[in-house]
């Protein structure tokens, strides 16, 4: 037992030695450099398992091949027309040579750490080309931050490539501000901005209301006076109709019209306080002269 | 055949276990229950034990003095052992009383096997005990005994399970009570370990804690353990196939609900879009599975963060609130924005999302939250800058979380990274606090304007009808006039006509009549002087008199009635 325990235990310890360093599985997201004595010789990139001979004479070093995030600190940058921005980036990357990576900068922080330099060297060259209307605009033909964070990508991927085996695959703006101290003149500028607005819709609405009252009283005196019209014909029409009525009827006997309509006016416009003197050998009055035989024919 | 059923209940004792700690490991794993986890520890060591016994059992059969190293070894190993088990049941502890809340999940099926399992070690140490009495045999009826507290450390954790689906967290304490028996079963290897140890002896003599059944008598462990011996071919098969088994065991996986697995052969993928249920792949180094819930909705909150504790929530979320307490809370970087006409605006956005494609979410990026959100971030900036302030507030609001929702989706796209955006919404957009109230004035200024026009309008609705009015009663009363003016023409000539008649027939007498009668009529209401026809007109003035009546009277001398 002694005898068949003893080689048993070391054929298994050094039997798993062996698997464990020969044989090795590459995961989806890794991407692995065989080093013999130091020196790469080989890389691997195809997931699954893989061999190579054991520990002290080849070594393997494993890299994640994934597309990784780096989120750099947001930094301060000048525009063409010399206004301070506010820039936080992040940007993917992935590594594509792992021997260039290796030998350049070794592992992920120190990638990070020359990214960050490139990113914001190249950053800053190029906002420093443009004008701020380029990064925010309305107008389709001003706005370019589409085309800078490209321009910037490329540049950086270029240089990324050629020195460290990275590949840069997308650099994307993640916020752009003024710098706080040019915060408050921006909100003042936003504050006399909607001053304005406000006046204008007060003036706005005082321009409308008088048109308004305007159109009212101009309709108030053209129903008005052209009732007025339609009236006075009406009237006129009656006024002509009666004329007609009163000339057929008196024309018939003139005289006689001037007689009893005189009398009529008499009776019109003699009244209390009219005084009238009446010669006394006016007709009516003629029996008052002689009393005593007038009497006589009076009492008749 | 006495001895064939001894041994026959140890190795079926063996076995029995063996498959206790897979399904308690399997219940635990699935449920997330610390007491089940607990309880396969406890079966696990009880594995231990019970394999001693009988290794132990084998080597004396030989009736050989084992040399020192061996001793050493064994007991060495034993005593290593117990402090594994320790440090297992330690482990345990410290998760009991840790302040996570254990939440368990599919729990029909854990007491469902909790309950399997306390029946298997019922019956189990029933079978034990009943073969050691019947056949005479201490060692059994020990192990029987054993077996008992093993079906006691089950009913712990049923008792714990069924607290937990009445409400009660009794889940922990009942992972406590199995601990303290995990901690008993380590104190008996370590007890034998260390005292064999100490005498020397090899570690079955000690025979762990049948010493302590007094009548045990040595030889007759000898003897026993002597028949044993030929079958200790079927002994080690049987373990054998027992850890094969479990091993093979380990290889079950299960997705959840909502859940999709990737299998992995040496690190690379064989299988994606697993579905949900029990499923089976290689066990640990040649394959491994990862599940992961792809109908879950994950939300990106951007310009805040919901808080998960909160008090004081305002009666209202108004612009210029600061969140300095309430439900959410503000992050000004990430709120404020520059718009298209170089103001700023406070923005809030909720991405929502969902893994798409599970394969490329987990093996194309490294952070995919930490670039879900830059690149929310980014979609959001990239379309407010193009925007005025006036119209983002306003009119564009709607069409900018589609535009948001296309654009955002097309940069993930390009990083291949399987994330599908569900939904984007702007709970929250509104000037800069700092500016609030200048925005208010803008809009007291629009309800100033409406005022003005309405009462402009109702200015209009006031006089033009009434214009129109009068101009109405202004034709009627015309055409009344007309109307009357015509028929009075017509009674006066009728009048007039009707006289004329008359007249013509007696023109003097008629003449004379209406002349007197009119003079009837006229002169009675009249001042009258007559002048006898002697008096001179001339020298009459009349003008003192004609306001006075009565001087007039006096002067005349009363002439008049």
């Amino acid at each position: 037992m002694k005898r068949r325990l003893l080689p048993l235990i070391l054929s298994v310890i050094v039997l798993v030695y062996i698997i464990n360093t020969v044989l090795f599985s590459l995961d989806e997201t890794e991407i692995g450099i065989v080093l013999q004595f130091g020196k790469p010789i080989r890389v691997l990139s195809k997931a699954g398992l893989h061999w190579k001979l054991p520990d002290p004479i080849q070594t393997k070093i494993l890299f994640d091949k994934r597309v990784l995030v780096y989120d750099p600190t947001a930094s301060e940058f000048l525009t063409g027309d010399k206004k301070n921005i506010v820039v936080d980036m992040y940007l993917c990357w992935k590594i594509i040579e792992p021997l260039k990576f290796l030998q350049a900068v070794r592992d992920r922080g120190g990638a990070e750490l020359r990214l960050e330099d490139i990113v914001n060297a190249e950053a800053g060259a190029i906002f420093g080309n443009y004008p701020l209307t380029a990064f925010v605009s309305h107008d389709e033909g001003e706005m370019q931050l589409a085309r800078i964070m490209n321009l910037i990508s490329e540049r950086c991927d270029q240089r990324a490539q050629q020195q460290y085996g990275i590949e840069v695959i997308d650099i994307k703006m993640k916020r752009l501000n003024f710098p706080d101290e040019n915060k408050p003149s921006v909100f003042a500028r936003m504050w006399a901005e909607r001053e304005r607005i406000a006046k204008k819709y007060r003036s706005e609405g005082q321009e409308r209301a008088a048109k308004i009252k305007a159109e009212a009283n101009k309709q108030k005196e053209i129903i008005l006076s052209e009732a007025y019209e339609d009236a006075e014909k009406i009237r006129g029409e009656g006024d002509a109709e009666a004329m007609r009525i009163y000339a057929q009827a008196f024309g018939k006997d003139p005289d006689f019209y001037k007689f009893l309509r005189t009398l009529q006016s008499y009776e019109k416009f003699l009244d209390e306080k009219t005084t009238i003197i009446l010669p006394g050998d006016m007709e009516l009055l003629e029996l008052l002269e002689k009393r005593g035989s007038g009497a006589s024919h009076g009492e008749e | 055949m006495r001895w064939d059923r001894k041994s026959a209940a140890a190795l079926i004792s063996i076995g029995i276990n063996v498959l206790l700690v897979a399904l308690k490991l399997l219940l635990a794993i699935v449920s997330g229950s610390l007491a089940l986890l607990a309880d396969a520890f406890h079966s696990a060591s009880d594995i231990f034990v019970s394999l001693l016994v009988l290794i132990g059992i084998r080597v004396s059969g030989k009736k050989t003095i084992p040399s020192a190293l061996r001793i050493t070894i064994e007991n060495t190993i034993a005593i290593i052992i117990s402090i594994v088990i320790w440090y297992s049941a330690y482990a345990i502890f410290r998760k009991a009383m840790g302040e996570k809340i254990i939440e368990i999940k599919m729990l029909p099926i854990a007491i469902l096997g909790t309950f399997i399992s306390i029946i298997t070690s019922y019956f189990l140490f029933r079978y034990k005990i009943h073969v050691g009495r019947t056949t005479n045999s201490p060692s059994l009826v020990a192990d029987g005994e054993h077996s008992r507290t093993d079906m006691y450390s089950s009913i712990a954790v049923l008792v714990g399970l069924t607290g937990y689906m009445m409400g009660f967290r009794l889940d922990p304490l009942a992972a406590i009570v199995v601990v303290f028996l995990i901690i008993i079963v380590g104190l008996e290897i370590f007890q034998s370990g260390i005292k064999a140890l100490l005498t020397g002896t090899s570690l079955q003599f000690i025979a762990l804690r049948l010493e302590r059944i007094p009548f045990v008598h040595k030889i007759e462990f000898v003897r026993y353990y002597e028949k044993i011996v030929p079958h200790r071919g079927i002994i080690i098969w049987v373990t054998t196939i027992c850890l094969v088994t479990a091993y093979l065991l380990t290889g079950l996986y299960m997705a959840r609900p909502g859940e999709e697995a990737v299998v992995q052969r040496f690190g690379r993928i064989i299988k994606k879009g697993v579905m949900p249920g029990i499923h089976y792949r290689l066990p640990f180094p040649f394959e491994k599975s990862i599940q992961l819930n792809t109908k879950r909705i994950n939300r990106v909150e951007i310009g805040f963060r919901t808080r998960e504790r909160f008090e004081d929530e305002p009666e209202a979320y108004l612009w210029e609130t600061r969140h300095i307490k309430g439900k959410y809370e503000k992050n000004y970087d990430e709120a404020l924005m520059l718009t298209g006409d170089q103001n700023i605006v406070d923005v809030w956005l909720v991405v929502q999302y969902r893994i798409g494609n599970m394969a490329d979410y987990l093996f194309r990026v490294d952070a995919p939250e930490i670039l879900m959100k830059g690149a929310s971030e980014a979609a959001v900036r990239y379309l407010i800058a193009r925007e005025d302030i006036d119209v983002l507030l306003t009119k564009k609001r709607h069409w900018i979380e589609k535009e948001i929702k296309k654009t955002l989706q097309g940069f993930l796209d390009r990083y291949g990274f399987g994330i599908e955006v569900t939904k984007v919404a702007i709970p929250v957009i509104h000037p800069p606090i700092e500016v609030v109230p200048a925005f208010r004035s803008v809009a007291g200024a629009s309800e100033d304007k409406e005022r003005y026009v309405r009462e402009a309008e109702s200015y209009f609705n006031r006089i033009v009808p009434r214009a129109r009015a009068d101009a109405n009663r202004a034709l009627e009363e015309a055409k009344a006039y007309r109307i009357a003016k015509v028929n009075r023409a017509k009674g006066e000539a009728k009048r007039f006509l009707a006289q004329l008649n008359q007249y013509r027939t007696a023109r003097n007498i008629s003449m004379t009549r209406i002349y007197l009668e009119t003079m009837e009529k006229v002169l009675p209401g009249t001042n009258k002087f007559i002048l006898t026809p002697g008096a001179s007109r001339d020298i009459l003035d009349l003008r003192p008199y004609t306001g006075t009546q009565g001087s007039l009277e006096g002067l005349m001398g009363g002439g008049k009635e």
